[in-house]
């Protein structure tokens, strides 16, 4: 069965990244039960599958076919993958275009550029994750509070924000799943008061406008 | 009926005009298209057919290339090579007809240039827009204050549609094109609004014109039935959302 986990999962076009509709969907397995191609037998209606008394398969018979598009990594420089990475991140912009004036996309377009480029990056480096830029740029367009001083990427692929106003400091960091880790360093009539959360793009945007505008 | 102008915010999220040959093109004829338009188009992703025979006690595989997914330096521009068909795509911001229309015609030419005239068996002119309505404009709403195209369901028995999925081809009345619209409900792309896919797709698989600038008008007028199909579904609530 393990052959048959890697026929499926690892066809022989390595090495190659899924995108769009295409084999991704399928899971990795240690060992197939009816459970593991629950997805592919509902996409491929025409199999027979045979199931054991464990309810492990015992034989499959038929044909998948699937259409996948990848990008042949091998070979390409790294150069080019950074370019690749940059316009993969370009793309996502596209999805969101239609809430975006044109200067607020070339703001974006000009701060991808001056983060995503070869002097700043090494090979190996872990690009920027698109779920997290799609979160960012969501609550971006939800916010409308789009004057950030910088835009970065953290370790694990995050895309990180900061304003720096008169106020004080506050930064962001998105995950892919939605949420927004924060902090806030601002200068209030009593001192420097600091604070941080973990918090939901809607509830951020609201702690953004009370510590960068003194507003809820 | 007159033309809308271009709206500040069109919802179309991808413009697609297609090109479908009569006849394949070759693995070879895909390569060299593919390197005559890998500077315009530098980011390129392979599209290949995968099919797995399973057997009771062995498992076939069979890899073929269908073509290339090519990507321009703005992101917003790109071109499909594959084995019967040639699209030019434009995501969004969608920037007007006349910008399309150029790019079709520089792809074509560069694909005459590698390959010669084919012979063409449809044309499409295929727009898709998702319409993304404020959850503070629609609660309480019905879809169709924004969209005309749904589905019906008999009076007393449900309080509300909720997800929806519809897939229909008609002949347009006037032009006696063929369309195809697919709409429903989406994932919602921005917090706190409801999408909604309004996908139409114009297309002709009969007397397409041989001459060229005829091929031409005849695209232009397919563009004019893609706008007459859209402007006739949407309401001016929904028109409201575009400015």
């Amino acid at each position: 069965m393990n052959n048959l986990v890697q026929a499926i999962f690892q066809p022989s076009v390595s090495p190659f990244s899924f995108r769009g509709d295409a084999l991704h969907q399928f899971r990795p397995a240690q060992s197939i039960t009816e459970k593991d191609l629950a997805v592919s037998t509902e996409m491929t209606p025409g199999y027979d599958i045979s199931l054991g008394k464990d309810r492990t398969i015992t034989t499959i018979q038929g044909k998948v076919q699937r259409s996948i598009t990848y990008k042949e990594q091998q070979g390409r420089t790294f150069e080019e993958r950074v370019f690749d990475a940059l316009v993969l991140l370009k793309v996502a912009v596209s999805e969101y275009a239609m809430h975006l004036d044109a200067s607020e996309r070339r703001k974006i377009f000009e701060d991808l550029d001056d983060v995503l480029n070869v002097e700043d990056w090494h090979d190996g480096d872990r690009f920027p994750e698109i779920a997290s830029f799609r979160a960012f740029l969501k609550w971006a367009v939800y916010a409308s509070f789009r004057e950030w001083t910088s835009l970065g990427v953290s370790d694990d692929g995050n895309v990180l924000l900061a304003w720096q106003t008169d106020r004080g400091l506050l930064t962001a960091n998105f995950a892919s799943t939605g949420d927004v880790r924060w902090t806030a360093k601002i200068t209030s009539l009593t001192g420097v008061e600091y604070a941080a959360g973990r918090s939901t793009p809607q509830y951020f945007a609201k702690q953004a406008r009370f510590y960068l505008e003194g507003t809820e | 009926m007159a033309l809308v102008p271009p709206y500040p915010r069109p919802p179309i999220t991808e413009a697609v005009i297609e090109l479908q040959l009569v006849a394949g093109l070759s693995q070879g004829e895909l390569e060299r298209l593919r390197e005559r338009q890998k500077t315009r188009y530098p980011t390129i992703e392979t599209v290949e057919n995968i099919q797995l025979n399973f057997q009771p006690t062995s498992i076939a595989t069979d890899r073929s290339l269908v073509g290339f997914k090519m990507t321009s330096k703005n992101a917003v521009d790109l071109i499909m090579i594959q084995q019967r068909t040639l699209s030019s795509v434009r995501l969004a911001p969608y920037v007007g007809w006349e910008y399309l229309f150029e790019k079709v015609v520089e792809n074509y030419e560069a694909f005459k240039k590698v390959i010669g005239r084919r012979e063409i068996s449809r044309i499409g002119v295929r727009f898709i827009n998702r319409i993304d309505i404020p959850l503070t404009k629609i609660q309480g709403r019905d879809l169709y204050e924004f969209v005309k195209v749904g589905v019906s369901v008999p009076n007393g028995l449900a309080q509300s549609v909720g997800e929806y999925y519809i897939n229909a081809t008609f002949i347009e009345k006037e032009t006696g094109m063929s369309v195809r619209i697919q709409g429903g409900t989406l994932v919602p792309a921005i917090l706190e609004h409801a999408s909604i896919l309004f996908d139409i797709d114009v297309f002709i698989d009969k007397a397409i014109p041989t001459r060229e600038d005829e091929f031409w008008i005849k695209l232009n007028e397919m563009r004019a039935t893609k706008n007459r199909v859209f402007e006739l579904s949407i309401t001016d609530e929904a028109r409201r959302l575009f400015q």
